[in-house]
């Protein structure tokens, strides 16, 4: 009654969730959280050139 | 305004006009917000001011409007203003007009100067590079957009994990609680079964017990009596025989008087007095013998008597003992059927139990319905949670009607042994019921089994499912990206279009000017 989550890569690294535990899913969330931050920003950058041309 | 005539003005200058204006304008923002600051306009209101003083002279008046001139920039000449204007005659012009905070419409103003004021008309940049700078951040988007599509995968990925992880804990939780619970009644059981069998071979021990100790005292009582009988017939058999000697010494008796009689009627004195004598002598001893035996024939009366009222006593007294043997045996006996019945009735409620548990793990067994692997989980979580409840409940029923039972025993005990007596078969309903445990214990092993097999096929068939899905998922996903592409290129295209007609559109017609 398992289920496999397989591997992702973070930061260039090969990762298998399977073999990560509560802890560290939780520190690579906050990772990914403060990178989508990153990204959003980026994005809303972009589009605010847009706007004001 | 100042009364000019943009239609009138070169593309340039209006341009320049229009940038000036913007730095009014944001000046007098830059006021509203720190009005300690002293902005262009304000300078230019100074300006202004002393400009139409009627005390000043012409000269200081030249002097003002070419200083007015210099502020306002290089796009006010003197041909744009009247005569009367030049002499500071502004009467046909509003106060706000004069001041420069008329009727100024802002968001036009900002709207052309966005239009003149862009980069591609600066003659920094060509169209071309503008639209190529324009592809290049829709590349850029579209990049950061599939960064973030990743991110946001892979988050959701992690958070699946956590869900999963959080959901098996319970999960793995609850069912430990549940085998632990199983295994701690298989113990009870167990032992119960066993402190059963101690009941039984106590119960049976006592038994033996007690007819081995009313078998001595039957014995005892039956030697007593068969001593009694003995000693009576011994008695009776002494008592006979000295008897018969009596009458045999009454016989003989007679036999001497008849003799001295015939010995007397001869008249022989001589013979006569021998005779009587012999004959008294005789009688003598036979009166002492019978005195004698009289004698033993009443001390024996009086032993038998006493063996009589000996036993008596003493078969009175085993009587007694039996009773209150018997007695101490029945209560030991009722308190051991009524644990007895507390551990059946116990037997019975773990019955229930595993009843229910085997009714949990084959409903959660045979659930095909496994399109959300999380919601089904809850779902089962939620079943187990329900069940436990009513197993909980089914306990507390059960005990509370082994507690009536126990009471119902107790009055019943106290009311009327005989009736505690006449219980029915004890050992065959527990045996009934072990049986049946047995048989519902395999049943359920053999369920568990069947449910495992389930489980694991309907796991595969899900994952391929899955599988499946997230491929076809991701295709469609790469397809409407493509689309959403190549629908932006074209804009793009189009808008370059549209940018290299208006281009030529001005050329020809700063040509035609």
């Amino acid at each position: 009654m398992d289920e496999n989550s397989g591997t992702m890569i973070i930061d260039g690294k090969i990762i298998n969730l399977d073999k990560l535990s509560m802890e560290e899913l939780i520190e690579i969330e906050k990772k990914l959280d403060d990178k989508e931050k990153q990204i959003r920003e980026e994005i809303d950058k972009l589009l605010e050139i847009k706007e004001e041309d | 305004m100042s009364g000019l005539d943009y239609n009138t003005l070169s593309y340039d200058e209006v341009v320049e006009e229009m940038r000036k204006l913007m730095v009014v304008a944001r000046e007098k923002e830059k006021q509203q917000e720190n009005p300690s600051k002293v902005t262009a306009e304000e300078k230019i209101s100074t300006a202004d001011s002393k400009f139409y003083d009627e005390d000043s002279t012409d000269e200081e008046k030249k002097s003002e409007f070419d200083a007015l001139k210099n502020i306002h920039g290089a796009y006010l000449d003197e041909e744009d203003f009247t005569d009367e204007e030049k002499n500071g005659e502004f009467e046909k012009y509003s106060e706000d007009e004069l001041n420069g905070s008329g009727p100024v419409d802002m968001s036009a103003i900002r709207e052309m100067a966005r239009i003149l004021n862009g980069d591609r008309f600066k003659g920094e940049k060509s169209k071309e590079e503008v639209v190529k700078d324009e592809i290049n951040r829709a590349k850029s988007l579209k990049e950061k957009r599939k960064e973030l599509h990743a991110l946001q995968r892979d988050k959701a990925k992690i958070m699946a994990r956590r869900v999963w992880l959080n959901l098996r804990a319970g999960l793995s939780a609850t069912g430990k609680t549940i085998g632990d619970k199983v295994k701690g009644y298989a113990r009870d059981y167990e032992s119960r079964d066993i402190e059963i069998e101690k009941f039984n071979a106590a119960m049976k021990l006592i038994d033996e017990k007690a007819q081995e100790y009313y078998d001595s005292i039957q014995v005892e009582i039956n030697l007593l009596q068969y001593s009694e009988q003995n000693q009576t017939m011994r008695i009776s058999g002494y008592v006979n025989a000295k008897n018969k000697e009596i009458q045999e010494h009454e016989g003989r008796e007679k036999e001497v008087k008849e003799r001295i009689m015939d010995a007397w009627r001869s008249g022989d004195g001589k013979a006569f007095e021998q005779v009587y004598t012999e004959v008294s002598k005789e009688l003598k001893e036979h009166n002492e013998a019978i005195n004698s035996y009289k004698k033993i024939i009443k001390k024996e009366a009086v032993k038998l008597k006493q063996i009589r009222e000996n036993v008596k006593i003493r078969e009175a007294e085993l009587k007694e003992e039996l009773q209150k043997y018997q007695e101490s045996n029945n209560e030991i006996l009722a308190r051991l059927e009524g644990k007895r019945d507390t551990e059946l009735a116990r037997i019975q409620k773990q019955n229930i139990f595993k009843k229910m548990i085997g009714k949990v793990f084959s409903k959660i067994f045979s659930s095909k319905s496994r399109k959300n692997e999380e919601k089904d989980l809850q779902e089962k979580q939620n079943i187990i949670q329900e069940y436990l409840a009513k197993v909980e409940k089914a306990i507390t029923e059960s005990e509370n009607q082994i507690e009536a039972r126990e009471q119902q025993y107790d009055r019943d005990f106290w009311a009327d042994d005989e009736e505690v007596e006449e219980e029915p078969t004890w050992t065959d309903r527990f045996e009934e019921s072990r049986q049946e445990i047995i048989e519902k214990s395999e049943e359920n092993s053999k369920k568990r089994a069947e449910a495992k097999v389930l489980r694991e096929e309907t796991k595969q068939e899900n994952r391929r499912i899955r599988m499946e899905k997230r491929a076809e998922r991701r295709r469609l996903k790469v397809e409407r990206q493509n689309r959403k592409e190549d629908e932006r290129i074209a804009k793009l295209q189009e808008e370059l279009d549209r940018l290299q007609s208006r281009k030529s559109y001005r050329v020809q017609v700063a040509e035609g000017r």
